[in-house]
């Protein structure tokens, strides 16, 4: 498939993922229309869907966007796992499960999830669902660890990297809303990680990653970034947090990585951005270029 | 084109003069009838022609989107007709499991206009997902199966694709259509005949065909049809799906036109 192609789908991916219609209902043209005389209509007995929550595919419904995930299991009490997916396999990646039901087939992005509580889900239009045994491969699946594609296209524009960004746009306020909240930043998890020789050729990968970890364990300095209104810095497990300063906690803010917003809510008093990240706290910043502003 | 013609020119005719039946509440009340009893749509003009008018304008909802569906999907050489038959069966396909689901919603709700909404509503976001997997399933079978298998060979949990999957599947039903074309072009009558027997044989009227046979010659000649067969699927790269739905959904159309023959000599 060619990228014209691809940025066609992806086009027509876009006019989709709206929940409102903006444009007017239309009357389609009768010539439009029309079946052969002899079609026939054949259809399988259909399987009833599952009692349980879990292995349900649903769409959610926020005020922007209809979010179509499957429920994978109960977390805790009326609180349950769920991962976005999409119909769109041919955008599919290395982060990606690709699975089929009887009557659909689904890609399910394993960096895109959220949780949902049991109101929401029996709230939501049903769409399919996973049966007990297909949803424990997938529980096992997305437990294995994938290697990253090295191969895969880098360009944030290039048409299956822009439905990456979008499909976790369209998430962004269910990752946002819980506590930990899930940070999701494209320059790192679709550039660094797959490319890193070529995105930071001053970083970690120069120096080797483990020589690099004892070097910042002995510049305790180096570790602190301090911003206008937030404080990076990186903890005990090497995972980068923000802490944004005191005034501005429960604040509802905008938290960007260039132009993409990567967090959009009330302010907690610290946001994980990225796990065993191997660069100092301002070779972060300076590379995901962050932006915090209180909205 | 004829074959088009007649079922058109009868919506539009119903459309135009029908006094009944095109009422909002009336289209969600056939939908209704269908998922209750999905025969009803080869069965009945009117309620096909009723679920039909719903589909329109569940598809007309998303203008942009539908005019960019029509263009993908005509620039890859389908047509209109097969896509809206695609996607008629596809939604129906996908809105049967929901039955108890509604049922249960229907008796909740009471009345039956908010009844008709909550069905608007769920065909609604049910047809939409279903031209998206309709664009994608076009675009996916022009990925190189080779770079595609290198891809996800770790991560694609292999599933055997169940029938229902691939009754709507538009590639695979063309494969199938151009697989009847190749054995009506290809096969000898008396091949047709064998194929055409092994699949009455099992069905409730039986056959008339290969009556001079014996048993044991009818076994093998089963045997050296389905071959026969494998082969013909084979030499034309079609998968086994396309197979199966060719044996589903055309075979007996072929078989109408053929003849019974009492024997294969």
């Amino acid at each position: 498939m060619n990228e014209k192609d691809k940025e066609l789908l992806y086009q027509f991916y876009l006019a989709g993922i709206k929940r409102e219609v903006e444009e007017p209902e239309i009357e389609l043209k009768d010539i439009e229309f029309s079946l052969p005389e002899d079609a026939e209509f054949s259809f399988p007995e259909p399987k009833q869907y599952l009692s349980q929550l879990p292995g349900r595919i649903i769409m959610l419904e926020t005020k922007d966007y209809q979010i179509c995930c499957l429920i994978l299991e109960e977390i805790e009490k009326n609180l349950y796992l769920a991962y976005k997916i999409s119909p769109y396999t041919v955008f599919a990646s290395e982060f990606d499960l690709v699975f089929r039901t009887d009557i659909g087939r689904y890609l399910l992005e394993t960096d895109n999830y959220f949780y949902v509580t049991e109101k929401e889900i029996e709230e939501a239009i049903e769409m399919d669902f996973v049966e007990t045994e297909d949803l424990e491969n997938l529980k096992q699946e997305l437990n294995k660890e994938h290697p990253l594609n090295t191969e895969s296209n880098t360009d944030l524009n290039s048409p299956e990297n822009k439905f990456r960004i979008m499909e976790h746009n369209i998430t962004l306020e269910l990752r946002c809303r819980q506590k930990n909240p899930v940070i999701w930043i494209p320059q790192w998890e679709l550039q660094y990680k797959r490319q890193p020789e070529v995105y930071l050729p001053m970083a970690a990968a120069d120096l080797g990653i483990a020589a690099f970890l004892l070097k910042i364990a002995e510049t305790q300095d180096a570790n602190v970034y301090f911003a206008e209104n937030y404080t990076l810095h990186k903890d005990e497990a090497q995972n980068l947090v923000l802490t944004p300063d005191e005034n501005i906690v429960n604040k509802t803010a905008e938290l960007r990585c260039g132009d993409i917003v990567v967090y959009k809510g009330k302010l907690p008093h610290r946001i994980i951005l990225a796990n065993f990240i191997p660069l100092l706290p301002k070779q972060a910043q300076d590379f995901l270029d962050i932006k915090l502003k209180v909205i | 084109m004829d074959r088009y013609t007649s079922l058109s020119q009868g919506y539009r005719k119903w459309k135009a003069n029908a006094e009944e039946g095109k009422d909002l509440l009336s289209l969600e009340k056939a939908l209704w009838s269908v998922l209750k009893d999905p025969n009803l749509l080869s069965s009945n003009k009117i309620i096909l022609y009723q679920v039909y008018t719903l589909l329109r304008m569940f598809l007309g909802k998303r203008p942009s989107q539908y005019s960019k569906l029509i263009d993908l999907a005509v620039k890859e050489g389908y047509t209109m007709e097969e896509v809206h038959y695609c996607l008629m069966g596809k939604l129906i396909l996908k809105m049967m499991p929901d039955l108890p689901k509604l049922d249960k919603k229907k008796k909740e709700l009471g009345s039956e206009e908010e009844f008709g909404k909550y069905l608007y509503k769920t065909g609604e976001i049910k047809t939409k997902y279903c031209a998206e997997e309709f664009i994608n399933d076009i675009n996916d079978k022009k990925i190189e199966k080779r770079i595609k298998e290198l891809h996800y060979e770790h991560y694609n949990i292999n599933k055997y694709t169940e029938f229902s999957y691939i009754v709507y599947d538009l590639a695979i039903r063309h494969q199938a259509q151009l697989l009847a074309e190749v054995i009506k072009e290809e096969w000898e009558e008396r091949e047709l005949n064998v194929l055409c027997h092994d699949l009455e044989d099992k069905s409730e009227q039986g056959t008339n065909r290969l009556r001079n046979e014996s048993k044991d010659n009818i076994y093998k000649l089963h045997e050296r049809i389905r071959a026969k067969f494998k082969q013909t699927l084979e030499k034309n790269n079609f998968n086994e799906d396309v197979g199966c739905l060719f044996i589903r959904e055309f075979l007996k159309k072929i078989c109408h036109n053929c003849p019974p023959l009492p024997t294969y000599k």
